[in-house]
């Protein structure tokens, strides 16, 4: 098999790579930015697994604005938007009235998939072929984007993948400098400890959570309205849970976030590439590839890593008990 | 205060409670577990609110709505669990407690104030070590340095020694004293240990049910064993030793090592205390994990009557009918949300369950106040010890391995346990007791022996010479 791999394509030379790299990043930015907002809740101490629900209910509605309106980035807007929304929602639920973070999370993830599907069919008649929105443009950076390699990957793309490239760095920076990440940790490691400390336990959850949500709204938003331009019943496929995964992954820090986007992406691009080739294996295997591949690298390659101490505990105060 | 009440439901936490502390002294406020020290603690900064009655400080009413008014008013509370997050360094665990007006401080800022703080008051820290990193000593002064972060004129410790040993729980009193007594700040400090109100405090008030039942004097006027009356509502009666014989050896533990401790060498004979003393962290956690089999021995045997006992399964041991009473009340010994009762069955057969009698029987017998239908961790602290000890020891056991088993209790349930343990001993067991209360096993045990970093360092009869022992736990041979 590997022999008729190597003969179809020119597997080891660099043009392959920049393409494969390329899609990889594509294939990154919306797990990526998902994967960003989940850790924001999860270092609060909530775990939302209703991350595939809001990419889908905030995608839809921004898919939604960017079609009536013709603006791509009044799309991505109104998906940042709806994913606060559906986040403070979210919020009301498992922050204030401490219901169940597993159950409701799941909830929201079945409601988001079943609530875009009516909603498309409704509106948009859920038909094979679609009504397309347009897209953001691509950003060509001048002579960077003509580095062997890396030019194609991070020079030559899509104007919302410079957007996601920006916002993970800014994370990064503000995670590292601000006051504001010690009282999120504390929150979510010790939420006695902060409460003590005079901070609200329950505020900083609430903003954390509803802050997490608008970036998985974003990140539905940069899928469907900035790289698809179109919506369909179920379209992030998954990508939701990959984002949770990759919060894992990553060590709850951006830094690891990204990379490991980045691999999952190229992972995805590589299956692409797999699939197109006239070879004896199920293509569904290769579909199946670089999420069993991300699996794996969460089963085996972090074992030290520890999830804050109160991930899904309610707070109550001692005297509530 | 005067006349502060707090209700939770039909309990009635404090009833009608009257205290005045002056600046330039040391209150302390001595009462049992359950006495409602802590609530009143709790109202005084801010992190509860008084169901009826008035605070006044400085004449002016106080009435703090969050633990941040309690600051900004001058009042700073260190709490008995530590509200400390492990996984930060002692600097950001600083700046965590800094309002939001001081965000501008950075990390290397606090750092710095953190070093000059503790510099101010006697002793070194490092700030950018984790907390978790740190001793219970080493932690215990971090939370006294981030209440005087704020620079308050009222100070309150919430049993602020429960995990010390005494040179560090002394430290910290001296340390305190001068807090109150250079600087005029008025310091209040809630304690059920009668030597430190002695060594520490410059008046003291008792609380017994929520209730004043001895207004404040000066420390000197009343005798510790007034005092300790007072507390408690009774005479504490000390534990007595009847008449037991010492048999054949029959926990040996033989060349024993495991991460951390070794190599041991130890044995305990029928009928026998064996007290291992030693300052907490020297081994003592090891020894009780591969004494129970929570733990695999690198190399060495412990056998019991003759067979290896360290790789038994936990249901094999309880066959065996070796009592555990291990030194994690909350997290090891019991199930705190589940029914008392569902936990005085925890590890046992169904076989054994049936010939089990009823769990108020049983809590009956042990004095457990509580009914078996509550979830455990609603009991208190010595209720929840009486509870693991009618699981563990009721019958005839033959092996106990007690681990701390009185830490943070109050007198009444030291003695009950106390008295329990020396019981065992008329019927044959062989009694493990670790211990970092060496009072308590100078007078409790046959044979003592001391743990200093994982080794077994020294071993001692009676008559116990203390000053021997006291080296020898401080690692001088």
């Amino acid at each position: 098999m590997i022999d008729t791999v190597l003969a179809q394509t020119d597997i080891l030379s660099l043009a392959f790579w920049a393409t494969v790299l390329a899609a990889g990043v594509r294939l990154a930015i919306s797990v990526g930015m998902a994967a960003l907002g989940e850790m924001i809740n999860e270092r609060a101490g909530i775990l939302n697994l209703g991350l595939e629900g809001v990419m889908l209910i905030a995608g839809f509605a921004g898919f939604a604005a960017s079609f009536e309106s013709g603006s791509p980035w009044l799309g991505l807007a109104g998906g940042f938007a709806v994913g606060a929304l559906v986040g403070a929602l979210f919020a009301l639920l498992v922050v204030v009235l401490r219901a169940d973070q597993v159950v409701s999370g799941l909830g929201l993830t079945l409601f988001g998939i079943a609530f875009t599907a009516f909603l498309n069919r409704e509106i948009y008649g859920g038909g094979s072929t679609p009504p397309r929105a347009p897209k953001p443009g691509v950003w060509e950076i001048p002579f960077l984007s003509d580095i062997p390699l890396i030019g194609e990957p991070f020079f030559s793309q899509s104007q919302v993948a410079y957007l996601a490239i920006g916002i993970t760095i800014l994370l990064v920076f503000f995670l590292r400098q601000s006051y504001w990440t010690i009282v999120l940790d504390a929150v979510g490691e010790e939420p006695r400890a902060a409460d003590a400390a005079g901070h609200s336990v329950v505020s900083v959850r609430f903003v954390a959570t509803t802050l997490g949500s608008a970036f998985a709204g974003l990140a539905g938003a940069l899928l469907i309205v900035g790289q698809l331009g179109f919506f369909n019943t179920g379209i992030t496929a998954g990508r939701g849970f990959i984002a949770i995964a990759l919060v894992i992954f990553g060590r709850w820090r951006p830094g690891g976030i990204a990379l490991g986007a980045l691999l999952f992406g190229t992972l995805d691009a590589l299956q692409f590439r797999f699939q197109t080739l006239e070879t004896a294996v199920p293509f569904e295997f290769f579909i199946a590839l670089p999420f069993a591949v991300t699996l794996a690298a969460v089963a085996f390659g972090t074992r030290r890593a520890r999830a804050p101490s109160a991930l899904t505990i309610p707070f109550f105060r001692e005297t509530e008990q | 205060m005067a006349g502060v009440s707090r209700h939770f439901g039909l309990v009635r936490a404090l009833d009608d409670v009257s205290i005045e502390s002056t600046y330039g002294e040391v209150l302390a406020i001595l009462g049992e577990n359950g006495a409602g020290k802590t609530t009143l603690m709790r109202i005084l900064a801010g992190l509860d609110q008084a169901s009826s009655g008035r605070l006044f400080k400085r004449n002016e009413p106080y009435s703090p709505r969050s633990p941040r008014d309690a600051v900004a008013t001058g009042v700073t509370l260190v709490q008995q669990h530590f509200a400390l997050v492990p996984t930060m360094t002692a600097a950001d665990n600083l700046l965590l407690f800094r309002s939001q007006r001081e965000v501008r401080t950075s990390r290397e800022q606090a750092a710095t104030d953190l070093e000059e703080l503790a510099g101010r008051l006697g002793f070194q820290i490092d700030p950018n070590r984790r907390v978790e990193d740190l001793s219970v000593g080493e932690r215990q002064r971090l939370e006294l340095l981030r209440a005087m972060d704020s620079d308050p004129d009222v100070l309150l410790l919430d049993e602020p020694t429960a995990v010390l040993t005494d040179t560090e729980a002394d430290s910290l009193l001296e340390i305190v004293k001068g807090l109150a007594h250079d600087d005029n700040r008025s310091v209040l400090f809630i304690t059920h240990r009668l030597r430190e109100v002695v060594k520490g405090a410059d008046r003291v008030v008792v609380l017994r049910n929520g209730k004043v039942v001895s207004p404040a004097a000066p420390v000197g006027e009343r005798s510790a064993s007034q005092l300790a009356g007072e507390m408690v509502g009774e005479a504490v009666h000390d534990a007595v030793r009847t008449g037991h014989q010492l048999g054949e050896p029959r926990l040996v533990v033989e060349n024993l090592t495991a991460p951390g401790i070794g190599p041991l060498n130890l044995s305990v004979r029928g009928g026998e205390v064996l007290g291992v003393a030693g300052v907490g962290g020297n081994g003592q956690a090891e020894l009780e994990f591969v004494l129970t089999g929570q733990a695999r021995p690198s190399t060495g045997k412990v056998l019991f009557d003759g067979e290896g006992f360290a790789d038994l399964h936990p249901r094999e041991r309880i066959a065996r009918e070796a009592a555990y009473i291990p030194s994690d009340r909350d997290r090891t010994a019991l199930i705190g949300p589940m029914r008392c009762d569902e936990n005085l069955l925890l590890g046992r057969t169904t076989r054994m369950a049936r010939r089990h009698p009823y769990a108020a029987d049983l809590m009956d017998k042990w004095s457990v106040r509580g009914l078996p239908e509550i979830a455990a961790n609603a009991l208190s602290g010595g209720n929840a010890q009486r509870l693991v000890a009618a699981r563990e020891m009721d019958g005839t056991p033959a092996l106990v391995l007690a681990f701390q088993p009185t830490r943070g209790l109050d007198p009444g349930a030291t003695a009950f346990l106390r008295q329990a343990l020396l019981d065992m001993t008329t019927s044959g067991c062989a009694v493990l007791w670790v211990s970092a209360d060496l009072d308590e096993l100078l007078e409790m045990a046959d044979r003592m022996v001391v743990m200093f970093s994982g080794k077994l360092v020294g071993e001692f009869s009676p008559p116990f010479d203390r000053a021997a022992i006291g080296l020898a736990m401080a690692g001088v041979s």
